[in-house]
């Protein structure tokens, strides 16, 4: 650039016009805020009233049977499902998916029949693993798991219990709506503020005629566009810190992953929509236009966009539309990093994605930008 | 003096609206070159052109030895642009924005310096959405000189203020000539164009009708006197009355020209009389550029 001396300074008055201006302050950075507030208290972290229960068949009689149906009884506070490979099992209480998971190791039926025809001797320990997390629902659900079991061979046998259930802790994660709701509100606050800021700016400043004063000046167009481009970015990392915070300090959100990658991912999903708001600028001629513009582009992908729902639960047809939608890939790799703890090579796709979704929108933005 | 802009058979059309129908001129370096007309006369088009923000279709246009067509990043460097109806940036402060326009050029003048000229000093820390639109206007002039520009476009500074708001930018402009800057300045007010330009291009439908220093141009008609007056029934009898030279009707109003006043003068009241006519508003003035419009185009300009 020709000019270097000034562009701080068109920076930082870009960055003055933001803070001045309260009503994109307000819905840049309190809406999101209160937005994850509001669903925050809503679906927050509540107490589970049923713990989620996986068994492992390993034995396949009649008594494995009637012990699983004896968990599922509707009386009990457990969510039966059924695994047939303990290393599934063992990694769903790894991934929060269960509380507890147990197994009924062969030979049970023949345990059983034992004990109940009074020729038994010894003593019986069903396997488990159990979650620790913050919240300690494993342990509860295991001594809960401990119990019906007892109840169950008593029932049979009445006579004390020799039927035990031996625990192995796992360091799990507590996964609930929250944590999913979070690295996807965070997208969509990026993606608003991302569209929005640069869309109304570049529009209004043309109908204006700021940006025909501005072409009558030396800068250039790149020299214009970075300085409110270099802004934009700058809010939707201030957006991120302070959604973060709230998500992991008042909703007990962990992140999982690198928090630098988690950075990086977040400035390729601020690319993205920064250049969608610049490509609605280019074809929008009014104020009204660009803001009805904005809002049909970003209305279908704040429902589909892995924002509220899980993509995999969508309809198959809509799966599709939902796959064109940069803000499904982006929501995708918040989410993987957050909660999942993926690494470059997890949200590789979503990023190359993201890329190549910021080079056809700026590029045709460029193609098509216009002073006046 | 040298000429410090040329224009030689520009042309610009949008469709089929001949916005500029080649007009040609050259102003010197130092001058106030005014062009005046109606709105739709192709001033700002033309203005547009010369500042390199439109291309001509056809054309040679250099302004300070450069070719606008050419080469029109190192053109914005040494020209300064005030441009019709653009609005500033609502949420910066006055010293602000002169900071962050002075910073888009390679050199500019200190935010102080022109404050001063265009006095604005006491509003250099207010946001721009407050202050009136005369101050509005000066701040688009002060953007316009602040790279210290050698030629300085003004399309309509004062269009839309009030009198006193108009006078003061009047007094600014006037301050700027001595600076020595060449002054580029349309306007659709001829009182304006009389008061500061030392050449106006009196201009309408794309062309240029005549170009001259104020005063030559009124010369130029020929005429001194004006006599203005509402009649009720058919004026033309006016025309032929002895001293009269020519005459106009605008909109229910006579303007009879004359250079015998005290010829022309009793005999429209005796017309008048005789034909039982009714004579209201009437006044008599000196010649103005709006009557060497009127005379050129057949209409007066209007707001």
């Amino acid at each position: 650039m020709r000019l270097p001396t000034g562009f701080p300074l068109w920076v930082a008055a870009n960055l003055k016009m933001f803070f001045r201006d309260r009503g994109t302050l307000f819905w840049a950075l309190m809406f999101p805020i209160i937005f994850m507030g509001l669903l925050g208290l809503g679906f927050g972290r509540a107490d589970p009233v049923e713990f989620r229960v996986g068994v492992t068949d390993e034995d396949g009689t009649a008594w494995s049977a009637r012990l699983w149906t004896t968990l599922s009884n509707e009386s009990l506070p457990f969510v039966v499902t059924n695994y047939t490979d303990n290393d599934a099992a063992r990694r769903a209480v790894e991934t929060g998916d269960l509380d507890v998971a147990l197994v009924i190791p062969a030979g049970f039926g023949t345990f059983m029949d034992a004990e109940v025809s009074g020729t038994g001797s010894g003593v019986l320990i069903l396997p488990a693993w159990f979650g620790v997390d913050e919240q300690g629902s494993g342990q509860v659900a295991l001594q809960a798991l401990q119990e019906v079991t007892d109840g169950f061979y008593r029932f049979w046998t009445q006579s004390p219990t020799r039927l035990g259930v031996s625990g192995e802790p796992l360091r799990a994660q507590d996964l609930q709506y929250i944590d999913f709701l979070a690295p996807g509100i965070l997208a969509m606050a990026i993606m608003q503020s991302g569209v929005y800021g640069l869309a109304l700016f570049i529009v209004s400043s043309r109908e204006k005629r700021i940006l025909k004063r501005l072409h009558a000046t030396p800068a250039g167009a790149a020299y214009i566009l970075a300085g409110r481009i270099v802004p934009a970015l700058l809010i939707s990392f201030i957006q991120t810190a302070l959604l973060l915070t709230l998500a992991v300090f008042a909703f007990g959100v962990q992140i999982v992953g690198n928090i630098g990658i988690l950075l990086i991912a977040a400035g390729f999903g601020a690319i993205v929509f920064i250049s969608l708001g610049f490509l609605v600028s280019s074809v929008s001629k009014s104020v009204d236009s660009a803001e009805n513009l904005t809002g049909l582009v970003t209305f279908p992908m704040f429902f589909l966009g892995g924002v509220f729902i899980p993509i995999e639960r969508l309809p198959e047809a809509v799966q599709v539309l939902a796959y064109m939608m940069p803000l499904t890939y982006f929501s995708d790799a918040l989410r993987q990093v957050m909660i999942h703890g993926g690494g470059f090579a997890e949200i590789a796709v979503d990023l190359g994605v993201l890329a190549l979704f910021a080079l056809v929108v700026f590029a045709l933005a460029v193609k098509l930008f216009r002073w006046e | 003096m040298a000429d410090i802009v040329t224009v030689e058979g520009l042309r610009k059309s949008y469709g089929d609206l001949r916005a500029v129908d080649g007009i040609s001129f050259a102003v010197e370096s130092g001058e106030i070159f005014g062009l005046v007309g109606p709105n739709g006369a192709g001033k700002t088009t033309t203005w547009e052109i010369l500042e390199g923000l439109r291309h001509a279709d056809d054309g040679q246009i250099h302004v300070a030895g450069i070719d606008v067509r050419k080469h029109r990043r190192k053109l914005r460097t040494v020209i300064g642009v005030q441009l019709q109806a653009t609005a500033l940036f609502e949420r910066l402060t006055v010293r602000e924005i002169l900071e962050v326009f002075g910073g888009m050029y390679p050199k500019h003048l200190p935010p102080e310096t022109l404050m001063k000229l265009v006095n604005l000093e006491e509003k250099a820390d207010e946001w721009t959405e407050r202050l009136s639109g005369g101050q509005k206007q000066r701040l688009a002039v002060a953007l316009a000189l602040v790279n210290d520009p050698t030629i300085v476009f003004l399309d309509e500074p004062t269009t839309g203020l009030d009198p006193q708001a108009r006078r003061s930018l009047w007094d600014v402009i006037a301050e700027l000539r001595k600076t020595g800057k060449t002054i580029m300045l349309t306007t659709h007010y001829m009182e304006e164009a009389e008061r500061l330009c030392d050449r106006v291009g009196v201009m309408d439908r794309g062309r240029i009708l005549a170009l001259d220093p104020p005063s030559q141009l009124v010369r130029n008609l020929g005429q001194r006197d004006a006599v203005e007056f509402a009649a009720n029934g058919d004026a033309s009898a006016f025309a032929t009355l002895p001293g009269v030279d020519e005459m106009k009707v605008e909109d229910g109003l006579v303007i009879l020209y004359t250079r015998k006043l005290d010829v022309a003068l009793p005999a429209v009241f005796e017309l008048a009389r005789q034909r039982g006519l009714h004579v209201e508003d009437f006044r008599v003035r000196n010649a103005s550029l709006e009557d060497v419009f009127l005379h050129l185009t057949g209409r007066r300009i209007r707001e």
